[in-house]
């Protein structure tokens, strides 16, 4: 399958600080590839330099064919980017919004008024399309801004954390829209720090930190890195000591990692079935008062977490 | 070009959708003019305001011109706009201004009439002729319009004296006009005379110092500065929409779509120049309809404005370019807005500021304004402003081209 976009050692500095270092992927056409991080690891900045928002420090990509370097025009063009942040006009009707964005990407006469139309049935906001975005609810807003980067119908989609700060029912049908999208044929670069959407929508993930890009694969295969370790997550009392907790349990049993966390400790171990009786001894004869266990199986977080020994939402 | 104009129409109807960013840029010099005609008492004296304002005419002419200005401030055209007294000792008038009985005194001297009508007894006088007129130095606004006054009429008879003086010799040697006449025949001759460039000079004195010619009705003193402070403080706050919009992540989104930057930058401030002219325009145009100020030819009164906010978009535009966020281009934009309206006339007339704040306020579209619009008050025509044009055109390209220096790096270049 051809590649839609093949990023080649992107790195952008700000001076002394490195926010993209050597980031290398692609991602094939028709494929949903999701960028999952923390907050801060780099992944708006990967897409502001794939947007041609921004120049790398090195590096180049190659978009539908086209380098964001040399012919940022026509990258831009057949991208379409929905920002992190609600980028609409406020006293502006949806309607208005999405007629102007939509002529600044050279649609106009009946081309653009079907096209608002339809990107109007998308979002299911038909009803509302007079009314000025300053009345929607934050949920609405974000299906507009979706809907205003749909509506030239780019080849590929560019989506920066576009559920966050809404409610349940919009992020299950923005998440819905995602994959509906990815049905008519576009890829699809989403990145967000929620596993559970990564795990839901993605053909592919690579995993972001710090800058770099720690690992790259389907679920499978990056969970295949993990092995057979399982997650023990174990909530304590706030007032316990938990790094003292932490140093006496490294090395116990088949345990590989410890993380502590603000209100208890994560514990990478194999067989959690076999070794849970035995820790949690171990773990109350250190001194710490267990309110809850849970055991989690193998996944995107369990994979950052090994990666990185920090949880995502750190 | 489709673009720009695509861009530039949203940011003129975000405008009109925020109530609040209305009623500053377009409806606060609207109510700012209404208040000035309230203050000066427009709507009840219907012209320029103020009334009865106290002046001693002494007139040591006694011939027909010297009468022909005590008419002036006597006529019903001034609706009683000037009170004014005679007095046969000039001395005496100016004890009256300094005892505060009269804001006032004007002697129009002897040899006046003279010096216009020559008959064959009366050879033209060497020097120029000189109004003396002795005020308070307290009553400005009364004093400023007895001067515009007097102004007008040296302005009017100096460009015209020596046509006129030709005219009026052949004219009474052949008994065709009589000296009764004269008045009456100075009216009408010279509007039509004006440009003439020979003859006796005539000055106007005010506390013993000569002052320049300037303009006409007492709301042009004012009315121009005013505009163009506005204008000032409209095009600055037009400019920061760049960093609202740089805020707001709508710059990036245009930025992503293929659009140049370049048809975005010109976009937004084919918008803010839009709606800098139609404030003028609207400030123009309210008085002019409702307090019948005469702002002169109305093609060069357009032109002077699509001119003078071309300047202002460029400064705005700088300040939008060196700063980063919109509350320092706000302070910075209100700073310049007030010094340039000082330095314009916005608060007192520029005759009326040092040589060497008239010299600075040259960076100012508003002195340059304020002088384009006097000029066209007074009569002026498109022809008149070439030299004002050119500075404005300069002020402006310059400091746009200064400013596409320092835009890249600030505005449009984002962090991610």
């Amino acid at each position: 399958m051809p590649s839609i976009l093949q990023a080649n050692n992107l790195s952008k500095n700000y001076g002394e600080l490195t926010a993209v270092d050597d980031v290398s992927f692609d991602i094939q056409d028709g494929e949903i590839f999701s960028l999952l991080g923390p907050n801060g690891a780099g992944k708006t900045t990967t897409i502001s330099m794939l947007s041609t928002l921004l120049a790398p420090s090195s590096g180049d990509a190659l978009i539908n064919g086209c380098s964001i370097l040399s012919d940022n025009m026509q990258v831009r063009k057949c991208i379409g980017v929905v920002p992190q942040e609600i980028a609409l006009y406020d006293d502006l009707t949806a309607l208005e919004n999405l007629i102007y964005w939509g002529r600044l990407y050279d649609l106009d006469g009946q081309e653009l008024n079907q096209r608002v139309n339809e990107v109007l049935g998308i979002i299911d906001l038909k009803d509302r399309a007079k009314d000025r975005i300053k009345t929607y609810s934050g949920g609405m807003k974000r299906r507009i801004n979706i809907a205003a980067g749909l509506l030239h119908k780019p080849k590929l989609l560019f989506m920066d954390e576009p559920t966050v700060g809404i409610d349940p029912q919009s992020r299950r049908m923005i998440l819905d829209m995602v994959k509906e999208l990815n049905n008519q044929g576009m890829s699809i670069l989403y990145t967000t720090h929620y596993m559970e959407e990564a795990q839901e929508l993605s053909d592919r993930v690579g995993i972001i930190d710090q800058g770099k890009l720690i690992a790259i694969g389907t679920q499978n295969e990056l969970t295949q890195q993990v092995g057979e370790s399982d997650s023990i997550r174990i909530e304590t009392d706030p007032m316990d000591d938990l790094p003292s907790i932490a140093s006496q349990l490294e090395g116990f049993g088949e345990i590989s990692q410890v993380m502590v966390e603000a209100d208890g400790l994560t514990l990478i171990t194999k067989d959690a079935e076999h070794n849970l009786a035995p820790i949690i001894t171990q773990t109350v004869q250190a001194g710490a008062r267990i309110k809850s266990v849970e055991v989690i199986e193998p996944n995107l977080e369990t994979v950052f977490l090994q990666l990185t020994g920090r949880a995502l939402r750190d | 070009m489709r673009k720009i104009w695509l861009i530039a129409r949203k940011d003129l109807k975000l405008i009109i959708r925020d109530p609040m960013a209305l009623v500053f840029y377009l409806l606060a010099p609207f109510f700012l003019t209404l208040g000035m005609a309230a203050v000066t008492g427009a709507f009840s004296s219907g012209e320029t305001g103020l009334s009865n304002i106290p002046l001693v005419i002494t007139n040591a002419d006694k011939g027909e011109l010297g009468n022909a200005l005590v008419e002036v401030f006597q006529s019903e055209g001034s609706d009683g706009l000037v009170a004014p007294v005679l007095a046969e000792n000039f001395d005496e008038a100016r004890q009256l201004v300094d005892s505060g009985s009269t804001v006032a005194a004007l002697l129009i001297p002897e040899g006046f009439s003279s010096s216009v009508m020559p008959l064959e007894s009366v050879s033209l006088p060497e020097n120029a002729i000189q109004l003396q007129l002795y005020t308070d130095g307290e009553s400005t606004y009364s004093v400023g319009i007895i001067r515009s006054v007097l102004e007008t009429f040296i302005y009017e008879l100096d460009s015209s004296a020596a046509s006129v003086s030709v005219s009026l010799d052949k004219l009474l040697s052949t008994g065709l006009v009589s000296p009764e006449e004269v008045p009456l025949f100075l009216n009408k001759l010279l509007p039509k005379l004006l440009g003439s460039e020979n003859g006796v000079g005539y000055q106007l004195i005010v506390n013993d110092s000569v002052v320049e010619w300037q303009d006409v009705s007492y709301l042009a003193l004012i009315a121009p500065g005013m505009a163009l402070m506005f204008l000032m403080f409209n095009v600055t706050g037009g400019s920061v929409s760049f960093l609202v919009e740089r805020r707001k992540f709508t710059l990036q989104r245009n930025l992503v779509s293929p659009t140049g930057s370049y048809q975005i930058i010109l976009g937004k401030s084919f918008g803010i120049y839009l709606r800098g002219v139609a404030q003028v325009l609207i400030l123009v145009l309210t008085s002019a309809l409702l307090f019948g100020l005469n702002w002169g030819n109305w093609l060069a009164v357009l032109v002077l404005i699509a001119f003078v906010a071309y300047a202002a978009l460029g400064w705005g535009m700088l300040l939008t370019s060196f700063f980063k966020t919109p509350s320092q281009v706000s302070s910075a934009g209100t700073t310049i807005g007030l010094l340039f309206g000082m330095l314009g006339g916005g608060f007192i007339q520029m005759t009326a500021l040092p040589e060497w704040l008239k010299t600075i306020g040259k960076i100012s579209p508003n002195a340059w304004g304020s002088e384009g619009f006097s000029i066209l008050a007074a009569g002026g025509t498109l022809a008149n402003l070439g030299g004002i044009l050119l500075a404005l055109l300069i002020v402006g390209t310059v400091l746009l081209i200064l400013a596409s220096f320092f835009f890249r790096r600030n505005v449009t270049r984002v962090g991610g």
